[in-house]
């Protein structure tokens, strides 16, 4: 609903200030017009001037050249005193009110033109009509454009008295509080006696209404009651009425949540009558609050008042409204605060929610890490107690090689079995394909296959000197001798390398302990990422992993950071990568295709203040509308599977690259995914971590490490690769 | 005409151990060890070249290129591995790879890493008599491979 005309608006306010003299138009092709003109004219004389047109058509064409005239008359004028008096028309005409008859047209015409003419925009609307219905004037009456609709033939006077009092109520509500024409009043403003009564105060009235009562019924005791007494009780039977003549009361009602004041400023000075209109019954108690003075009027006293005394009537109707009124005020505002009240508590049931939402993701959060760190302790506690077996089978295989190498010092064959077994020892394992074509070479030179693969076995290969060959297989004894002394330099070779790769792993292994109480050491980027592909190797099997970075120590600066947290960034992104890998892998398969070779390339480069690590693999990519997401903590694409150890993610990743005050980016596209890791060499132990980073580890470790100004040095181990034919360098 | 067990084990390490658990019975059998899948097609054909007879493949389940179970199930589909027992010697099959060597490629047994040598001996022993038995092929030439008590028992 646009606003309604008379509504003071910057465009009419001008005007507003300073009007020029008012008119009432009377709108009417027949010779009704002129006779409700003539019947305006004299009414109104002393307020406005009144002007008599056929059609709209012709009001608008008047309405227009009136402000063709404020234009002309120009905003200088304005200011002029303006007045009624037609001989000064300092300020353009404003007609003030309408008197149409139905024969004009749709009243919604007049509606939607009013607006578009200043001398227009605030007129009121008075209707004549011959008709029993009227249609077409559903926006005139939203944009409190009718004021008034007067039945034809009128009561002779009546449209004089009804012109008179819209235009009082023109200048009452357009005219400034000074205009002298406000003041000029007039004779019948005939309000009812009970309109008349509702603008005097209550306590007047309750005045009034006690002496119209005492006149019929003699004097009333006054009652005094002190606060607390109660007046009524909700659901008693009511006979009688009190009237309050000072004191407070207040109204009460007891509902599920308990007793509920519902009035205490708005109660009213008549208590009980609302109960005699409602079946007889208290609908709430009534109890002082403070001293009281009242009288006790019962059902059939006040009766016999009203009927003998018709101002008990007016009084008490004027008291009862002006009583409802204010509670019916009162009952809006608190649904009105009701609805606010619901609305808020929407919105903070919503934050509620929010903040347990929240709550919940923490929560699982904490869970997810405290997962870890168990899964953390398990495999460092798994790690140490593979420290002994180890060593100690470490052990035993030099002592078991030491005692045979004294034993065999006293052996006939001694020096034989010593040397075969030490070639067998340092021999690298040979490929079976490759042993299989000796055989059949030695096979030709011996003539005879399993003396060939006995041969073979214990060494020997198809450049050994055939005469050597044949005597060793003419003297079986011998032979024995031979092949016991290289499968003992084998089970050497074989138990040395896997008690080396045991320990690789439990030394990866011990690198994944709980990184809480871990201080920030120097490390080196390529050791961790070595202990990542350790731990990853079983889901790298059948991917050809490229190292891209150099082997020689001191190559590339150390990072400043906890081993065990960097360990897991890239055991998560290479687990990503062979998952990726693994899923093109299988969808290849599915679709009958081949594959591209599954390929992981890692760069390990020093870059200004810093150590770049980045590792690519030739996967099918993360999908656009993933990758965005892949930080988000517990985020996965892997639905309804938990891995061991690696089920974080890239959140985790993330999370323990921001502590160590790094960047992490990821680029995808198909065939090509690459993430980038960037850590700081050095960080300035003055200054204090970003206040977005996490609070807990990284400063505490930097804290710990400067105190005790000690760096740990970074971990002894042999930079070597494994040995298993799985990696491939 | 010698039976012949393959073993099929990528880790160097790993496959010496086997056959050298295996080495009791080298007298009388035909040990061939291969490192991948295709390696061990290699080592078939010599065998058949040969006038060998394949009796039973130990494999591994992961290797490079294609797995053990993968290995197993083409050699149902060749006359010269059909008959073959089918042994599965592996540290980390999971139970979809486990159910599906059984229903597949027809296994006759599972062995875990790390293996007791003398079980791994008797289910040889085992799978040898029982190939034997099924072949219809005369038990004595092979007796000190075999599970005496049944192959004697069969001939009567």
């Amino acid at each position: 609903m646009s606003a309604a005309p008379n509504t003071p608006s910057p465009e009419v306010a001008d005007f507003e200030s300073a009007p020029g003299p008012l008119v009432v138009a009377v709108v009417s092709p027949t010779s009704l017009g002129t006779q409700a003109a003539h019947e305006v004219t004299p009414a109104v004389n002393a307020l406005a001037e009144v002007v008599r047109v056929r059609t709209l058509a012709e009001l608008f064409r008047w309405a227009r050249q009136s402000a063709d005239a404020q234009t002309d008359s120009g905003q200088t004028d304005v200011s002029a005193e303006g007045g009624a008096d037609e001989a000064a028309p300092a300020a353009p005409a404003t007609v003030a009110l309408i008197i149409a008859t139905d024969e004009v047209g749709s009243l919604d015409d007049v509606a939607d033109a009013v607006a578009h003419y200043p001398a227009l925009a605030t007129a009121r609307l008075v209707l004549l009509t011959e008709r029993a219905e009227l249609h077409n004037l559903g926006r005139a009456i939203d944009e409190d454009l009718v004021r008034e609709v007067i039945a034809v033939p009128w009561t002779p006077g009546a449209i004089g008295d009804r012109a008179w009092a819209q235009i009082r109520r023109w200048m009452r509500d357009h005219l400034p509080e000074d205009d002298p024409r406000r003041r000029q009043d007039g004779a019948g403003n005939g309000h009812s006696p009970l309109l008349e009564a509702l603008t005097r105060h209550s306590d007047v009235l309750t005045a009034e209404l006690i002496a119209a009562c005492e006149q019929v019924l003699g004097p009333r005791p006054r009652l005094r009651l002190p606060a607390g007494v109660r007046l009524t009780h909700q659901g008693q039977i009511v006979d009688s009425v009190y009237v309050v003549i000072s004191g407070a009361v207040a109204l009460t009602r007891h509902t599920r949540v308990g007793e509920v004041t519902l009035h205490h400023a708005t109660t009213g000075r008549i208590i009980g009558l609302v109960s005699l209109a409602s079946h007889g019954r208290a609908f709430v108690t009534a109890t002082t609050t403070t001293d009281v003075e009242l009288i006790l009027l019962s059902i059939e006293q006040l009766d016999r008042a009203l009927r003998e005394n018709p101002v008990t009537e007016q009084v008490l109707a004027a008291l009862i409204i002006r009583s409802l009124t204010k509670r019916l005020a009162r009952s809006e505002i608190l649904q009105v605060e009701k609805i606010e009240l619901a609305a808020a508590l929407d919105a903070e049931r919503l934050q509620v929610q929010e903040a347990l939402t929240a709550l919940e993701q923490a929560r699982l959060e904490l869970l997810a890490q405290e997962r870890f760190a168990t899964l953390g302790e398990l495999a460092a506690g798994v790690a140490h107690e593979l420290n002994n077996p180890v060593a100690a089978l470490e052990r035993a295989g030099d002592h078991l090689r030491e005692d045979l190498a004294a034993m065999m010092a006293t052996h006939p064959d001694g020096e034989t079995i010593g040397r075969v077994a030490a070639a067998a020892r340092t021999r690298p394992a040979a490929s079976t394909r490759a042993e299989r074509a000796a055989r059949k070479k030695l096979e030709q030179t011996v003539g005879d296959r399993e003396l060939a693969r006995r041969l073979v076995a214990a060494g020997f290969d198809d450049d050994a000197d055939p005469d050597t060959l044949r005597t060793l297989a003419a003297d079986s004894g011998r032979l024995a001798t031979v092949e016991a002394a290289a499968s003992i330099g084998r089970s050497e070779r074989n138990m040395r390398l896997a008690t080396d790769r045991i320990s690789g792993l439990v030394a990866s292994l011990s690198t994944y302990v709980r990184p809480d109480g871990e201080e920030m050491v120097d490390v080196d980027l390529r050791e961790v990422v070595e202990d990542a592909l350790r731990l990853t190797a079983h889901r790298l099997e059948e991917v050809d992993v490229v190292r891209d970075y150099p082997v020689e120590p001191s190559a590339l600066p150390s990072v400043p950071g906890h081993a065990g947290e960097l360990v897991q960034v890239w055991t998560n992104i290479l687990a990503n990568s062979a998952d990726a890998l693994a899923a093109q892998a299988k969808e290849a398969a599915d679709a009958g295709s081949t594959p591209p070779a599954a390929r992981v390339r890692v760069w390990i480069t020093a870059v200004t203040g810093g150590v770049r690590v980045r590792v690519e693999d030739n996967g099918p990519g993360i999908a656009p509308d993933v990758l965005p997401r892949i930080f988000e903590p517990r985020f996965t694409t892997k639905h309804g599977r938990v891995r061991f150890g690696l089920g974080l993610g890239m959140g985790l990743a993330k999370s323990v690259v921001d502590a160590h005050h790094g960047s992490i980016a990821v680029e995808s596209e198909p065939g090509r995914t690459r993430v980038t890791v960037v850590l700081p060499t050095q960080q300035d132990l003055t200054q204090a971590a970003p206040p977005d980073a996490p609070v807990g580890r990284a400063r505490n470790g930097l804290q710990k490490q400067s105190d005790k100004k000690a760096v740990k040095k970074p971990r002894k181990r042999p930079h070597k690769r494994s040995r298993s034919s799985k990696e491939k360098s | 005409m010698k039976l012949a067990i393959l073993v099929v084990e990528d880790e160097p390490e790993v496959r010496d151990a086997v056959v050298g658990d295996l080495s009791a019975l080298a007298d009388t059998l035909r040990i061939e060890p291969a490192e991948d899948a295709d390696d061990a097609w290699e080592a078939v054909a010599d065998i058949d070249d040969d006038g060998d007879l394949l009796a039973l493949v130990l494999a591994d389940h992961r290797m490079p290129g294609r797995t053990g179970v993968d290995m197993l199930v083409e050699m149902n589909d060749d006359s010269r591995t059909a008959a073959a027992r089918k042994v599965l010697v592996t540290g980390q099959a999971d139970q979809a790879d486990t159910i599906r060597a059984v229903n597949e490629a027809g296994l006759d047994h599972y062995i875990a890493k790390p293996w007791d040598p003398v079980r791994l001996q008797q289910a040889v022993r085992d799978q040898l008599t029982d190939f034997v038995l099924e072949a219809g092929i005369d038990p004595l030439p092979h007796l000190r491979v075999l599970d005496r008590v049944r192959a004697l028992e069969a001939l009567r």
